[in-house]
């Protein structure tokens, strides 16, 4: 019935009059209002300019905004007052607005997206972030078209970072995910994406949906699905960001971080034991080359922290880690002048990967174990590469890439272990 | 390289079958018969039809008194058709489409021209004398009944060179062979070991339930025939894998179903009655023929299947219905006395329902959603009309109508060459019927069979799926849901003439939102009210139903 369905019925009601789509254009949003008319827009603009004659829709999922975003989207002109309309669509443009079931976030929000999908027979499924840089039609055009022409099935943003930007994506996430799945996957985390109709309707398959973990994960299991269910994956280079999505406290981003990878290893686990070296994926659009500026913080105030919560949490880490890991980390002696090597951290997190196969303690608590490690691991990296410039930062990055790489097998064989 | 649409070595039962007279089906030499290079040409056609699997009619040498069912030598290619190196290049060549071919294999008697027959009454002393069933007499297996009763007085046959009787369950020139010998047996297994070898992909099983006689019995179905074809499965399957055993026994579901044994006999076998019952279902416009068919045809082991056509080589058979429902069909169906043969109808499907696009339509979506894999009959997919001016079945055996130029496109000879002739009414008439016209127009008969095949394919459901039937109140409408694991597809059939509204308790299905298979379009989630649902004339609709 309605409320076990991701459709509620006054948006199955939307979709029957929209029938069969080519292209469905999702919207997840949550008090957006300051950015999402733009949004509205640019896709209005791709529609009608780039996709006249395909069928089109546009679907708002909102997570129960209290700004007034549905109303801006359902309301939104195609046109300001300034802008010369030189294209007429010559189908009718649909534009779905409609509250979603369930568990606000974004998994409710893309299952519903994925559902509508089915449903509608879309042949290309973009997802836009409604504050990120899809503000204008090119920049919606260049997700759909690889899929359309069947290039592609799933189609990632990667951005030009500076190496001090994104820290759990450069430390962690990209290095991790790369020497797992054998992928030089950019940017594993990220609100938009694009993927063909078969792969939404894969993923739609899968036993992921209800899963509470998968509330933070969805984003990164969307990748790793992909990589892992061998459909084509690609990369799209999309304007430089700073810190992009940065929402939440630091020690919540690396918890849910951290959930979101315990996942997708657990769910791909077949596949990454047997992988093997890093493939590179196929790139659209063009390097914007310029680095953006690098994000000032204060990475030595990050450090007393790190060392602070490191030394309360010392007995318990010394349940989950081997003596000998523990004992470095804790000889290294965190503190502002203390330097967590690349080998040191790359044990660490795989560590922890271990820890939470074997399952004596929580995976919540073992990512808050985990989060002040991190912190000091981001700390020592910025303390001593202060005065590196971004090429020899960027060096070190790719070393730490290696550095997972090669030192996977030993994660391989304990994971192996209990199989 | 073989490139089959299906590595599953159950794929005959996901699989579109096509039946074909390699005779009417393309000619390349000019001489008025079709042959195998001229079908090897016209495989992308059936390549892009659909079609997974090619039942060819016998294509062995023979005097051709019963259409080549009447075979003289069973491992070579009947000389009009071709060469054997004709043959093995069709074949590699269709299975490089995707397509499998399945061959005819005709156990129960062969020609009597074949050698081995020759032989066999030369001397009552002669190595194959016991290949055939000899008597002395003419009373023996009495009570045994006479299949074509037009033609035959007896099950015997006077033999004037041996001066003995011979057994012949079919026409007298086809001789029974004898299954109690074992040298018959291991002989039938080397030439099914010689296609198989070539690459053929299984084989039509022509008239099974006769192999093997026994005083006091009907002579039909007994346990020593099935031993028989036990045997052969059993060395099949030690032999080759992803082959299979087509059955034809034209008996009711009940008594066909011994045929499958645990799995171990045939793959598949023709389900007979339910074909005439689609006839009647649409005729009476009410959904009880159909319904009391299927509800009566028993479960089949899991590895098995049930084959399911319209319109074949034969006639439309009326053997497995009561006097009554026969009366009906001819009255109905074959008002002129000359569309009558034996117990049945030799017309093709367009001019059984008067050319009426809709109700072929309805009835081609009815073959490709009841249980069973469908045949398709050669020339049904673009409305090929018949000719029942011509003798015993060969009203629906005239040449693939190819396009509106000379011949149809069949052949370059001369036309009073042709094998049998063209199908040149005003109506049905080659030059108004044919593939290549069809081609150039996205609405054609061809184009929406081609997709109706492709809708099947998207599913395994129909090949493997439960039935259950709806029953509502309006009788007009036949409903069923097929189910396959998660996978539930909706079935709403208008059997009749005018629109009708239907209500539909879907209240089990619940929750569920109707997708039409066909266009895509979504329809209002089912609730616990009554699904209500308005119907054109003939209209029907496949939804598949998600749970989203």
């Amino acid at each position: 019935m309605e409320s076990d369905s991701a459709l509620s019925d006054a948006l199955l009601r939307q979709l029957i009059a929209v029938g069969q789509a080519d292209i469905l254009v999702g919207l997840p949003t949550l008090n957006n209002a300051a950015t999402v008319v733009d949004v509205v827009r640019a896709v209005h603009g791709c529609f009608t300019r780039d996709f006249p004659r395909l069928r089109t829709v546009l679907i708002n999922s909102d997570a129960g905004s209290t700004d007034g975003t549905p109303d801006l989207i359902r309301n939104a002109s195609f046109t300001d007052a300034g802008m010369v309309q030189t294209s007429h669509a010559l189908r009718t443009i649909h534009r779905v607005v409609a509250p979603y079931h369930g568990l606000p976030g974004k998994l409710t929000a893309l299952r519903t997206v994925f559902a509508a999908g089915e449903l509608m027979q879309a042949k290309v499924i973009v997802v836009l972030d409604p504050g990120g840089p899809a503000t204008i039609a090119e920049r919606v055009t260049e997700l759909i078209v690889p899929i359309a022409r069947a290039e592609v099935e799933f189609l990632a943003p990667r951005y030009r970072r500076h190496p001090r930007d994104g820290v759990l994506i450069t430390q962690l996430v990209r290095p991790l995910v790369r020497a797992l799945y054998g992928v030089a996957l950019d940017e594993p985390l990220g609100a938009e994406f694009a993927c063909s109709g078969r792969f939404s309707s894969h993923c739609l398959e899968q036993d992921i949906w209800s899963h509470e973990a998968a509330r933070f994960a969805i984003d990164l299991w969307l990748r790793t699905e992909a990589l892992a269910k061998r459909f084509v994956v690609g990369q799209l280079w999309r304007p430089a960001i700073t810190t992009a999505g940065a929402r939440t406290t630091l020690r919540e981003a690396v918890r849910q971080v951290v959930l979101s990878l315990v996942e997708s290893l657990r769910a791909h686990e077949s596949y990454w034991l047997k992988a093997d070296g890093v493939a590179e994926l196929r790139n659209w659009g063009t390097d914007p080359v310029v680095l953006p500026d690098a994000a000032t913080w204060d990475y030595q105030a990050l450090g007393e922290q790190a060392r602070h919560d490191l030394l309360e949490i010392k007995p318990l880490l010394e349940e989950v880690l081997e003596p000998d890991l523990c004992a470095r980390l804790m000889d290294d002696g965190p503190g502002v002048s203390a330097r967590l090597d690349d080998e040191l951290w790359v044990r660490s997190v795989y560590a922890f990967a271990i820890a939470t196969r074997l399952g004596r303690t929580s995976i919540e608590h073992l990512a808050d174990m985990f989060a002040p490690i991190y912190m000091w691991r981001a700390s020592a990296f910025m303390s001593h590469t202060a005065s590196d410039t971004p090429a020899i930062m960027q060096e070190k990055l790719n070393s730490l890439c290696e550095t997972f790489l090669r030192l996977k097998p030993a994660l391989v064989a304990r994971w192996s272990v209990d199989m | 390289m073989t490139t089959l649409r299906s590595a599953d070595p159950l794929w005959y039962k996901d699989a579109v079958f096509y039946q074909l007279h390699v005779k009417s089906f393309a000619d390349s030499n000019a001489d008025g018969i079709g042959d195998f290079p001229g079908l090897a040409s016209k495989l992308d056609h059936l390549a892009s039809l659909g079609v997974d699997c090619l039942w060819l009619q016998p294509m062995y040498p023979s005097p051709f008194k019963d259409d080549g069912y009447d075979i003289s030598d069973y491992t070579s290619i009947y000389p009009g058709y071709g060469t054997q190196q004709d043959f093995e290049t069709f074949l590699s060549q269709a299975h490089a489409r995707g397509l499998r071919v399945i061959i005819e294999l005709v156990l129960n008697h062969t020609s009597d021209q074949h050698a081995w027959f020759q032989e066999a009454r030369s001397s009552i002393d002669n190595p194959r004398r016991d290949w055939y069933v000899w008597s002395d007499t003419d009373d023996r297996y009495r009570g045994v009944r006479i299949i074509f009763i037009d033609t035959e007085l007896s099950n015997w046959a006077w033999d004037p060179v041996s001066k003995t009787y011979y057994w012949h369950r079919f026409f007298s020139h086809q001789p029974d062979l004898n299954y109690d010998n074992p040298a018959v047996r291991e002989e039938i297994w080397k030439v099914m070991k010689f296609w198989l070898d070539l690459g053929v992909d299984g084989f039509r099983v022509d008239a099974v339930p006769y192999l093997v006689e026994r005083e006091g019995t009907s002579c039909e179905n007994l346990p020593e025939t099935h031993a028989v074809l036990k045997e052969l499965r059993a060395r099949l399957d030690a032999h080759f894998t992803g082959k299979v055993l087509l059955a034809e026994a034209n008996m009711w579901p009940e008594d066909v179903c011994p045929y499958f044994g645990a799995g171990d006999e045939f793959h598949m076998s023709f389900h007979f009655p339910i074909m005439p019952r689609m006839f009647m279902a649409l005729r009476l416009e009410d959904r009880k023929p159909l319904i009391d068919i299927i509800e009566r045809t028993p479960s089949i082991p899991d590895s098995c299947q049930w084959g399911i056509f319209l319109r074949n080589h034969d006639e439309l058979t009326l053997e497995m219905v009561t006097e009554t429902e026969r009366q009906y069909m001819w009255d109905e169906y074959a008002k002129d006395p000359r569309a009558r043969i034996n117990l049945g109808i030799r017309r093709r499907l367009a001019p059984l329902v008067d050319g009426d696009r809709r109700r072929i339509e309805l009835m081609s979506g009815l073959l490709m959603s009841l249980p069973g894999s469908p045949i398709l009959y050669y020339g049904d997919e673009i409305g090929m009309g018949d000719n029942v001016y011509l003798g015993d079945r060969n009203s629906v055996r005239t040449p693939m109508q190819w396009n509106g130029g000379i011949n149809a496109g069949f052949s370059r000879a001369d036309p009073e060459r042709l094998w049998l002739p063209l199908i040149s009414s005003a109506v049905y008439g080659y030059q108004a019927v044919n593939v290549e016209s069809q081609e150039q127009v996205p609405t054609s008969l061809l184009n929406w069979t081609r997709r109706l095949i492709e809708v099947r394919r998207s599913t395994k459901v129909f090949g493997r799926g439960s039935i259950e039937f709806l029953k509502p109140d309006n009788h007009r409408v036949l409903a069923f849901t097929r189910t396959l694991g998660r996978d539930t597809v909706l079935v709403v059939t208008n059997l009749a003439g005018t629109a009708q509204v239907v209500e539909l308790d879907l209240t089990r299905l619940a929750g569920a939102i109707p997708l039409e298979m066909f266009g895509g379009s979504i329809f209002p989630r089912i609730g616990r009210e009554p699904y209500i649902m308005m119907m054109g004339p003939y209209d029907f609709y496949w939804f598949r139903l998600r749970w989203l």
